[in-house]
């Protein structure tokens, strides 16, 4: 914890390691880099999206008033075109500025994922799931499933299927097949979907502040479950060989050793960072970097024991982080609307 | 960079009861206030400043398939949906639907660590239908469960009944719910000041509302004073409203000390007692009265008596007699009695100005909840415990309940305990008896 003067010099040292700010209009959702461009997209909840240029921060294209909410974004896997969920449908923006409207419906759109090919994306409203193809660049509703009996909470896509999470379970449906489905069933609400990088366990996060896993492929009685986090786990991330599995947990990073199985009866690495609670984590292999709500931002070295090597600060409340391909700019997002570039020197 | 909380209202009521009307006059109201409200319908349309956004109830359990742990799935979604917002919103108004247990509503606050940081429930509403709640309030859990879990009961459509009418509804409620605001409004018309950001679950606010907090409601209806002589006497019964009535005899002491006894006694098994048979002094009486007429014997070895009767002499022609003669009780006091409608649904309130002893209460309290949860739908208190400077308030929701330190007594105020409990059959004497046992 730190004393006020010593936040405040935080701060102020931080400030001096910024490249730019930008303060833009709405609760910053989520940053994308976007690879061999210079360019950045930037998600807010309300209304706006933004491309940046990553060098200064200026506003290439603002793409204002596209909805009255946002709710989640996702990137064309080869056009780098962005595709928003939101309460008036689905939009698709491009770097060139322009914006499509690819279902129009005044209702909330909270959901969407797109095949790794980029030709099948599947979106959520309520309880009903959507499925599109491409045809000819255009995508072009092919079935709508209303067999959800609760409003469908996460959608992701990999290893070749689409994993769909509500209460009571998750469907997972190939690409090529929108009308059969496995479900791996566990009656609670589930959140967040996540799928180790080794196709071995798909893991969910519940609303009883814990994450509940699955064997694949399924296993009858063979789930698990980790449980007594200090709060609902909103990052779920694994490294290569799925060994580790790390979560944010209140104030700190729990890094779970998966490399023998199902880490039973074991205590994870707990990496401890206070000044509150973790909202975001980058993770590769050579660097984990975690902000916290206030404002903090930690920087541990995985390779080195997960030395702690670096934190900076910023006078506001982090909502979201992104890392540049080479690892070499640090974009933080702020609740308030604020962009801000840091230069990675580790 | 800390967070004020932003209150949410539930508003509760039957179908008809005025909730869209209230709904409207805030959302058109000229308040200043960002407010967002979840209605329960799909669809969401900007209103000016205000954002409506419409849910589809989602009861879910929790822990694979819990009951006692029942939220509302699409509220944790919506509430964590808007804290993603820039400017926060200043107020949240939760509309359920008409047959809607406020429950699942109450319990997502509980339940949900991250909603409790951001949002604090500021007020349970029920809007209470004057001209329609005799016919919901005999068929329907859900119109009881409601006032039950009310903070504050909008009494609408005053218009429509009488004066008495209004009075009684009034007596009805305050018998299910001793802790609640009552509002009497016609075409739900209030000031709006009285109803949002009250901060409803400030537990000291609503006693002082309340002066009747804590008083205990007795099982009998009149307490009967005789002066008599020793000898042997002759209660006579006539056939009345039940075929038996309760009845406690016991020698005059202190009356108001009595009252607490009578209200012990009453909770005991009751000796059954048929035409012509003994009444047995300092026990519960069951007098068989299902004859046209019927009498006791009562021998006195006392100067005066007090009969506790379970309903009004009156009501069975009670005489008592000896020697044919008539003997007139020197006193008769009526016991006000509120629970005209339904007594399934009541209030226990406790006060003591007596220490607790932090285990043993923590002990009692995870036991009864867990024994009597189901049937307790809310429980609310201050609590003083032996060795703490501070203040203690107590929350909960069926099973699930918070206890957390408020501030430090003051040096001008008497510490107490004030409890109450809001629930279906509740035993009062056991929850008293337990309470007390947990007195350090």
């Amino acid at each position: 914890m730190y004393s006020e003067i010593g936040v405040k010099n935080l701060i102020r040292d931080s400030k001096d390691n910024c490249n730019w700010e930008h303060a833009l209009c709405g609760y910053i959702l989520t940053i994308y880099t976007i690879p061999n461009t210079e360019y950045i997209w930037v998600v807010t909840s309300e209304k706006n999206v933004y491309l940046l240029h990553t060098e200064n921060g200026k506003i290439i294209h603002a793409f204002e008033n596209i909805a009255e909410l946002i709710f989640t974004s996702v990137k064309q896997p080869n056009t780098q075109e962005l595709f928003l969920a939101t309460n008036n449908g689905i939009f698709a923006l491009n770097t060139e500025g322009k914006i499509k409207h690819i279902l129009k419906e005044n209702n909330w759109f909270e959901h969407l994922a797109f095949s790794l090919d980029g030709k099948v994306l599947f979106v959520a409203k309520g309880k009903t799931l959507y499925l599109f193809e491409q045809e000819n660049e255009e995508y072009c509703l092919v079935k709508q499933d209303s067999s959800f009996n609760s409003t469908i909470s996460d959608i992701i896509f990999k290893h070749g299927s689409f994993l769909v999470a509500n209460y009571g379970g998750i469907r997972e449906y190939k690409p090529n097949d929108a009308y059969n489905y496995s479900l791996f069933e566990w009656k609670t609400s589930l959140l967040l979907t996540s799928w180790s990088t080794d196709k071995k366990y798909i893991a969910t996060a519940t609303q009883e502040n814990a994450v509940h896993f699955w064997t694949y492929p399924f296993i009858e009685n063979n789930d698990f479950q980790i449980s007594g986090f200090e709060n609902k786990i909103t990052k779920m991330l694994w490294n290569k060989d799925a060994s580790l599995f790390i979560v944010n947990s209140g104030e700190d990073i729990d890094l779970w050793d998966f490399s023998d199985g199902p880490p039973t009866g074991k205590q994870p690495i707990n990496l401890r960072c206070g000044n509150g609670k973790i909202c975001d984590i980058y993770f590769d292999e050579n660097l984990l970097i975690a902000a916290s709500e206030n404002g903090f931002i930690y920087f541990f070295l995985p390779d080195e024991s997960n030395r702690l090597v670096q934190i900076c600060a910023i006078e506001e409340k982090i909502s979201c982080i992104a890392v540049n391909e080479d690892e070499t700019e640090l974009l933080v997002g702020s609740s308030s609307g604020k962009i801000y570039s840091f230069d990675i020197a580790i | 960079m800390k967070n004020q909380k932003i209150p949410v209202t539930i508003l509760t009521g039957f179908l008809g009861s005025g909730k869209t009307t209230l709904l409207n006059r805030i959302l058109s109201e000229n308040h200043g206030k960002k407010i967002a409200v979840i209605e329960n319908e799909f669809g969401e349309v900007g209103v000016d400043n205000e954002l409506v956004i419409g849910a589809d109830e989602e009861i879910f359990e929790m822990n694979n398939g819990c009951i006692c742990c029942t939220v509302r799935g699409d509220l944790i979604r919506i509430l964590t949906r808007l804290t993603k917002r820039k400017d926060k919103l200043d107020m949240i108004l939760v509309e359920t639907t008409g047959m809607a247990n406020p429950a699942p509503v109450a319990q997502t606050f509980w339940v949900d660590n991250d909603l409790k940081e951001q949002f604090s429930l500021d007020a349970i509403i029920t809007i209470v239908d004057a001209k329609h709640i005799n016919l919901h309030i005999k068929d329907s859990d859900e119109c009881k469960e409601q006032i039950a879990f009310a903070d504050i009961v909008i009494l609408n459509k005053i218009d429509l009944v009488t004066e008495t009418e209004v009075a009684q509804i009034q007596k009805d409620i305050r018998s299910m719910n001793a802790l609640c605001e009552i509002h009497k409004t016609e075409n739900t018309n209030i000031d709006l000041s009285k109803i949002l950001d009250v901060n409803a679950f400030d537990l000291e606010k609503k006693i002082e509302i309340n002066p009747k907090f804590g008083e205990e409601e007795f099982p009998y209806e009149a307490i009967v004073k005789y002066k008599l002589e020793k000898g042997t006497y002759t209660l006579f019964l006539e056939e009345g409203p039940d075929p038996s009535m309760d009845i406690f005899v016991t020698p005059f002491r202190n009356i108001e000390t009595q009252k607490h006894e009578a209200t012990v006694a009453f909770s005991n098994e009751a000796h059954s007692i048929s035409d012509t048979q003994e009444i047995k002094i300092n026990k519960l009486n069951r007098l068989d009265t299902s004859e046209v007429s019927q009498s006791f014997e009562f021998v006195n070895e006392e100067d005066t008596v007090l009969f506790f009767t379970q309903h009004g002499p009156e009501e069975f022609n009670m005489q008592l007699k000896q020697d044919k003669q008539t003997i007139q009780p020197i006193d008769i006091i009526e016991i006000e009695h509120s629970h005209t409608h339904d007594d399934e649904v009541s209030s226990v309130g406790i006060e003591s100005k007596k220490p607790l002893d932090m285990q043993k209460f923590n002990l009692w309290m995870g036991m009864l909840l867990q024994r009597n949860g189901q049937d307790i739908f809310r429980s609310k208190g201050i609590l003083y415990f032996k060795n703490y400077e501070d203040r203690i308030v107590f929350q909960g929701v069926h099973m699930l309940f918070d206890a957390i330190p408020d501030r430090k007594w003051t040096n001008n105020e008497v510490k107490r305990n004030q409890l109450i409990f809001i629930g279906r059959n509740l035993d009062r004497e056991s929850i008293i008896n337990g309470f007390n046992n947990c007195l350090a």
